[in-house]
């Protein structure tokens, strides 16, 4: 099956006020995929999610499922499934209750509820009100009420919020056999080690724009990873460094930190130089860092200097 | 359209599912037929000592409806909450996502509260004349339903009901919050009239009868009560009024990022 783009976000625009939390915003999610939608916190991701299901009205550019605006879908639980905030989940009422009452509103047969319910394993407590639910299980009941219409596109925002590890290892299979079947799935988060084992791609924005998009490879590859050393002759290895374009970004004491040139070329000009090295290591080859490094810039609130 | 009825259905089982909408309306039905037994036997036993004007101008059929006429408090705070909760809890979102038509979903919580009240407020009305009638004891006095105007009295009383509880759920929507709502909703039923009676210029009363609190008394009386409307133009100008508000509301809510 070749993805298709299902969910496009075009020149998306969202101001509230003078802020404007998503600025010109292009990137879409294809079926038979994981997307991860990363960004740091206030980057825009759950307004981006927002107006893609209608919550939200763009200041300008469109957000669509399968070509449509959400707000034009009359069965839309049937189409597109999501859960963006537990505080959705209404607190007085009985879990397989809220499931009818929606399953109703979408002309979903009843037995979906039941079917949803023991899919995501809260059968048993379905008849508790919300309010007596563990954080856990609320998350559960989001899932229930993102699949009840059967829907091809899946919407998630930060669903792994609060979960015990084993929760997380449950909704990260859930997702990718979505994917395998071929649905689309969208999961935001902004913690990308929670993404990164089951998107197949992932979009990073930062400050409401778009900083990246493509497979976890591609993304880590694209950015440079920075080497540190220390050695017997700091001073001279950061010339020859430098002579071959290195950039030293941090020089201290016994370690110096270089960006733009790997590890191997900087163990060459050690050993051509007769520079003894005591260390040399690539700091930044995870995808953490290359993350970190592209959202870094657009932090709203980065660390004094 | 096949999706209006499923919204309205979705509707009426999520204000099934709250116990707060029973107590409302057993309240109501409390109040309303309460009412009617109560005015009856305290008739029954003022009669002799009344004044011989107040006999002359005695309006059964009112007097047994006085309840049903104070049955905007009683459902009010249901009628407003039934859309202020989901402001305060985020549940909208959720409402949301499953009728992103915003206008259809309003349409729809109005049909589920002003149908079904509306049902209840006749069969109430009727409760409360079989009491005021059965308390009074003065066969001369008692409400006779056959009279011109009693049944129209009757259906009209549940369209009272029905206006009076869209109206106080167009308020929540438009003002959002319940405390904020509830107050203004009953602020504008018990306390503007009196205020209105209280302020020293003449000019003022004469806005009385268009008053959302005396379009009650016109609506609910068989015969036009002195200072009031025509029972006719009063329902009219209550439509007017409740289609109004929930305009603005509805306007509000589709401009709302939530
Ligand atoms: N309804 C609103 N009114 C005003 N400002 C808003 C509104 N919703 C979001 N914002 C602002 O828009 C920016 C983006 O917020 P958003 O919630 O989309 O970020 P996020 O990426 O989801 O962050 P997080 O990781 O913390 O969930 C923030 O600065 C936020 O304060
Ligand atoms: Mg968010």
């Amino acid at each position: 099956m070749t993805p298709i783009p299902v969910i496009e976000v075009s020149r998306l625009t969202k101001r509230f006020g003078d802020l404007v939390a998503v600025d010109g915003l292009e990137f879409s999610a294809s079926s038979g995929e994981v997307t991860g939608f990363l960004g740091p916190n206030g980057s825009g991701k759950s307004t981006t999610l927002r107006a893609i299901v209608g919550l939200n009205l763009p200041t300008s550019g469109t957000a669509t499922v399968n070509g449509v605006n959400y707000r034009d879908l009359a069965y839309p639980l049937r189409h597109v499934g999501a859960f963006l905030d537990p505080k959705s989940l209404p607190k007085r009422l009985r879990a397989r209750t809220y499931l009818r009452i929606l399953a109703t509103s979408n002309d979903i047969a009843r037995s979906r509820v039941e079917e949803v319910l023991d899919f995501v394993g809260i059968a048993s407590v379905a008849n508790k009100r919300i309010d007596e639910f563990s954080l856990g299980m609320a998350q559960r009941l989001g899932i229930a009420v993102a699949l009840l219409g059967d829907p091809e596109v899946l919407i998630f925002d930060e669903p792994m919020n609060g979960l015990d590890p084993d929760g997380i290892r449950w909704i990260r299979q859930v997702f990718s056999s979505l994917a395998v079947e071929g649905r689309t799935v969208l999961v935001s988060s902004h913690l990308i080690n929670e993404v990164a084992t089951v998107a197949h791609r992932v979009v990073v924005i930062g400050r409401g724009r778009l900083l990246a998009q493509g497979t976890v490879d591609e993304l880590t590859v694209r950015i440079d990873a920075a080497v540190a050393f220390s050695s017997h002759d700091n001073e001279g290895l950061v010339a020859l460094v430098r002579g071959r374009g290195g950039t030293v970004t941090r020089s201290e004491e016994n370690s110096v930190t270089v960006l733009g040139l790997d590890a191997d070329t900087i163990g060459q000009l050690a050993m051509e130089a007769r520079i003894v090295l005591t260390q040399l290591v690539t700091l930044r080859d995870s995808l953490e860092d290359s993350y970190f490094e592209l959202t870094e810039q657009s932090l709203d609130f980065s660390v004094g200097h | 359209m096949g999706s209006l009825v499923s919204i309205v259905r979705a509707e009426w089982l999520k204000l099934r599912s709250y116990r707060s909408a029973f107590v409302s309306l057993a309240v109501f039905v409390a109040l309303g037929a309460g009412f009617g037994a109560l005015t009856g036997w305290g008739t029954h036993h003022a009669w002799a000592t009344m004044a011989p004007v107040s006999r002359a101008t005695f309006d059964p059929l009112a007097t047994s409806l006085s309840g049903i006429a104070l049955g905007p408090i009683a459902l009010g705070g249901l009628a407003v909450g039934f859309i202020t909760n989901e402001f305060a809890t985020g549940h909208l979102q959720g409402t949301l996502l499953a009728v992103p038509n915003r206008t259809r979903l309003v349409l729809s919580k109005i049909v589920v509260l002003g149908v079904p009240v509306a049902l209840f407020a006749i069969l109430t009305s009727f409760a409360a004349v079989l009491a005021f009638n059965a308390t009074i004891d003065l066969a001369h006095e008692r409400v006779v339903f056959a009279h011109p105007g009693v049944t129209r009295s009757l259906v009209l009383a549940g369209l009272y009901i029905a206006l009076a509880v869209v109206f106080a759920f167009a308020m929540g929507l438009l003002l959002r919050k319940t405390a904020l709502a509830l107050s203004l909703f009953i602020g504008i039923y018990l306390a503007v009239p009196i205020i209105v009676q209280l302020l020293p210029w003449h000019w003022v009363r004469v806005a009385q009868p268009y008053m959302i609190g005396s379009l009650g008394a016109s609506m609910l009386s068989a015969a036009t009560p002195a200072d009031g409307l025509n029972v006719w133009v009063a329902t009219g100008l209550f439509t007017v009024y409740t289609v109004v508000l929930t305009s603005l509301g509805v306007v509000r809510l589709l401009r709302t990022s939530l």
